[in-house]
């Protein structure tokens, strides 16, 4: 996996089961948005099934944190948290979220949230544009501010398509 | 074909107002991207994302966030 990206790394998540939602710029992108992003961020579900099935990928994808240059793997007890574990992995660099915008979960993010197909046969949860752009509003950082508008111009778009 | 400098009037750019709507945005991009695979979408910011994160090592530049 040497020369992976971010599409592997969601195939491989979706293909072990692994209950996630794509939140932050990627799940702008998989909707249309036209932007950059550095990362992939994931809310995962923080069952013990759910994340050792997550680990197991991340072993898979070589993954460790990026903020340490220790080279530390993350641990179930990690993952089970509601803190981020911001990785590096052979397929990019993969956020994994406990929680996002004052302590919202996979459970409660998941009723905002759309299934969509990535290829392969497979799926995966992202969080909706609209919910999205909420989360990116009170967020409040500049580099947050600065993307809402091609956010809202793209919801505007999908909604008259 | 002259070989003659262009004025700066020639190389005028286009004026923002003539592609982007009142926000600034290009919403042309955003229907070439409507028309793409959610895939092809996330393959193309991957593919980008590699890119800067190779600059980025030949710059000796250690990004965290």
């Amino acid at each position: 996996m040497a020369s992976a990206g971010f599409v592997d790394a969601l195939e491989a998540l979706r293909r072990a089961d692994v209950e996630l939602i794509v939140v932050g710029m990627a799940a702008a992108i998989l909707q249309g948005t036209p932007a950059l992003t550095n990362d992939i961020d994931i809310v995962h579900r923080r069952t013990p099934e759910n994340v050792e099935r997550l680990l197991a990928v991340l072993a898979m994808l070589g993954a460790e944190y990026r903020t340490d240059n220790r080279g530390i793997r993350p641990s179930a007890s990690y993952l089970r948290g509601p803190g981020h574990n911001l990785l590096k992995t052979y397929a990019g660099d993969l956020d994994c979220l406990g929680t996002i915008d004052n302590d919202l979960s996979y459970e409660d993010l998941e009723p905002d949230s759309i299934e969509i197909a990535i290829g392969n046969g497979l799926t995966c949860r992202v969080l909706e544009l609209s919910r999205l752009i909420e989360v990116k509003q009170r967020a409040g950082r500049p580099k947050d501010l600065a993307v809402l508008p091609v956010l809202r111009a793209t919801l505007d778009e999908l909604r008259q398509k | 074909m002259s070989d003659r400098a262009p004025t700066a009037d020639e190389i005028a750019p286009t004026p923002p107002s003539a592609v982007c709507d009142d926000q600034g945005v290009d919403r042309s991009q955003i229907r070439a991207y409507l028309e793409l695979t959610p895939r092809e979408r996330l393959q193309r910011a991957s593919d980008l994302a590699a890119y800067f994160r190779k600059l980025q090592d030949l710059n000796g530049v250690r990004r965290i966030r």
